[in-house]
């Protein structure tokens, strides 16, 4: 029993989009609808685990926009239909695990049936920011319940507290403007590999299971050092770790490597989902692809 | 297939568990500021009565000597330090709040304000991720920690915020000109910390009854807030008439969905604490549920706004403490917690509190 993705999209910013997660969330979130022939209205919970938005919006929950912008029963309550419930939540490149628990633990009471997990980060532009480090990028997924043995195991998080030190994003007066600024330690990589491989550890631990039980390993972030660095601490062939190819995207490259990981695996076999990110923070959770036909 | 409006637990099998509201903390700034000597803080003159309009008469701010973080962390420490409650066993940390400043008005984007309290809190076990949903994020994230809690997920959890927004009412002071600007329900914010410890209870105990959410999105840009401009912090815009419209015409319908399946009438209700806007705000509500209803809670809505403006996202929690210090709030009472916010999201909380929580606050029977 567990939580199965059912479809998912990865969108990339065009002209248009450039300034506006809103835009591109909204076409990843479409797309995916459309892919797995989903109609809206179906969609239970929306969460959205972007980060960098339109206007660095604040309030109210760029979730909320989005729910309207698909069209997910955006009008008042009445009588004979079911309501679209939808919030934010923020962990860096490890926020779209952090959705797919919150989604997990909805489907597992059958609060929910049908929820989509959006992601998708742009530069506010016009000089609310300096440097802006990721691609404009969003994606979407699409997750359902499965009573067989698959899906979602157990996620298992590792703190290893930097006060910011090694990545900290901020909004603030500078030259009498709120611009958004970036830092990064140059270790940043080795130290989000280094708590992504202990969330691993404690992850193979509990499922009493080896590497060499796993059939694909997807991560995030996409940095190629970062890969160089987890595929060292792990004892894996870097070949083995599927990260998302463009690799200035941010939290929707856990989708994205997610994609191109699991993309040709056949039914039952097992992909281990690691994240790491700000803080530092990463958790690590084995999925187990659905049974063919469930 | 779901048969409710309202995202709540349907009809599966019962929950492994029940949770329990194990603490509630907050903290409050020292420094007072009346809503007369706000008011006298506008560029322009404004011609407006805001005492009037919304029943505020007094707000807590922060002089920059406190800001989300320690704002949220100071509270984090009461509510564990009350019930005698080690971080250490804390599972999870979840922080709710809108504003994420740190070291005075710089906005913290990323990492998470979680990992910062936890940290601070000693917290070293804990999961931690930042949830937003405008004011109704702290019972948002009560919702996912009761339904974690519920299914063996976690044990124990706590969901914070700190909210220094005072900052956007003096923003708005610079720019409000009359009473229809759209910055005018910036004037009733104040600072707070709020937090919540959930913990795990065996099936039957007090505790969360039930949680429900929805989100009416049609109406989700009724109230945007962002940073703007040289004004230090953010500015929020509000269609405040357009909010009230629209809550007062869903709440009603989604309240007898919830009590409904709770079972239970709203004359069993013993206590109702929404979303603290403005005194005249809550009053109408409650008439209008009042209305629907044919009968009225048991005691009239709690009402704190008076005292400390709108508090965004620590609003029910700042209102909880209060009440349970007051020894207002008995064992077993059931008490129903409202979110309206931005979004729009409109959410229900019903719970009671067990004797082992009421005595902390100092009320005995």
């Amino acid at each position: 029993m567990g939580t199965v993705i059912d479809g998912l999209d990865v969108t990339h910013g065009g002209w248009r989009a450039r300034h506006s997660a809103l835009r591109l969330a909204v076409a990843a979130a479409k797309t995916c609808l459309d892919r797995a022939g989903r109609s809206p209205d179906e969609v239970d919970l929306l969460v959205n685990a972007g980060i960098y938005r339109d206007r660095n919006l604040a309030e109210p929950a760029l979730a909320a926009l989005i729910q309207q912008d698909v069209g997910a029963t955006p009008e008042a309550p009445h009588r004979d239909g079911h309501g679209t419930f939808s919030f934010d939540v923020s962990n860096g490149a490890c926020g779209v695990l952090t959705a797919l628990q919150i989604v997990d633990g909805f489907m597992r009471s059958h609060t929910i049936d049908c929820a989509l997990v959006v992601a998708s980060d742009a530069d506010p532009g016009r000089g609310r920011s300096r440097h802006f480090p990721f691609s404009h990028a969003g994606a979407a997924l699409m997750c359902d319940w499965s009573d067989d043995d698959c899906g979602l195991g157990r996620v298992h998080w590792v703190n290893v507290p930097d006060d910011g030190e090694t990545f900290r994003a901020t909004v603030g007066l500078h030259d009498s403007h709120n611009v958004l600024r970036f830092d990064a330690s140059t270790a940043m990589d080795e130290q989000f590999a280094t708590a992504a491989a202990e969330a691993v550890t404690r992850c193979l631990q509990d499922a009493s299971l080896g590497l060499s039980d796993v059939d694909a390993i997807v991560a995030a972030p996409a940095h190629a050092g970062y890969r160089v660095a987890l595929a060292t601490r792990l004892g894996v062939p870097e070949s083995r770790i599927t990260v998302a190819a463009d690799d200035r995207m941010h939290t929707a490259a856990l989708i994205a490597a997610f994609h191109d990981g699991a993309e040709r695996l056949r039914s039952d076999s097992r992909v281990l989902v690691v994240a790491a990110g700000a803080g530092v923070t990463a958790g690590a959770a084995l999925y187990r692809m659905p049974l063919a036909g469930s | 297939m779901r048969k409710h409006w309202l995202v709540m637990e349907g009809d599966g099998p019962p929950a492994p568990f029940q949770t329990r509201l194990a603490g509630a903390g907050r903290h409050l700034p020292t420094t007072h500021l009346s809503t007369h000597d706000l008011m006298a803080t506008t560029r322009h003159d404004t011609h407006i009565d805001l005492e009037r309009l919304t029943g505020i008469r007094d707000r807590r701010v922060s002089n920059g000597d406190e800001d989300s973080y320690t704002l949220a962390t100071a509270a984090a420490l009461d509510c564990l330090g009350r019930v005698e409650q080690d971080a250490a066993s804390l599972d999870v940390v979840i922080s709710c709040s809108i504003t994420k400043l740190r070291d005075g008005l710089t906005q913290w984007v990323e990492p998470t304000m979680s990992g910062a309290v936890a940290h601070a809190i000693g917290a070293a076990n804990a999961m931690t991720f930042d949830l937003s949903n405008a004011c109704a994020g702290m019972l948002t994230g009560v919702t996912v920690l009761n339904n974690w809690i519920r299914q063996g997920t976690v044990e124990r959890g706590l969901v914070v915020s700190g909210e220094y927004i005072s900052q956007l009412g003096q923003n708005a002071a610079r720019h409000i000109r009359t009473i229809m600007s759209k910055e005018l329900a910036c004037l009733t914010l104040g600072d707070a910390g709020a937090a919540l410890l959930l913990e795990r209870a065996p099936a039957g105990s007090a505790g969360i009854r039930i949680a429900g959410f929805t989100t009416v999105a049609n109406h989700s840009r009724l109230c945007l807030a962002y940073p703007k401009g040289n004004d230090p912090g953010a500015r929020m815009f509000t269609d405040s008439r357009g909010i009230q419209r629209a809550a007062i015409a869903a709440t009603p319908y989604l309240l007898h969905e919830i009590l409904e399946a709770a079972g239970i009438s709203m004359h069993d209700i013993d206590h109702v604490i929404t979303h603290q806007t403005s005194a005249r705000a809550i009053r109408k509500g409650m008439a209008a549920v009042t209305a629907s209803f044919g009968e009225a809670p048991r005691h009239d809505a709690v009402i704190t706004v008076d005292r400390y403006g709108n508090t965004a996202s620590t609003t029910h929690t700042v209102a909880l403490v209060e009440e349970l210090e007051a020894g207002r709030i008995r064992a077993g009472e059931t008490i129903a917690l409202i979110a309206l916010a931005s979004g729009l999201e409109i959410g229900v909380v019903l719970l009671t509190l067990d004797e082992g929580l009421v005595n902390r606050y100092g009320h005995r029977d």
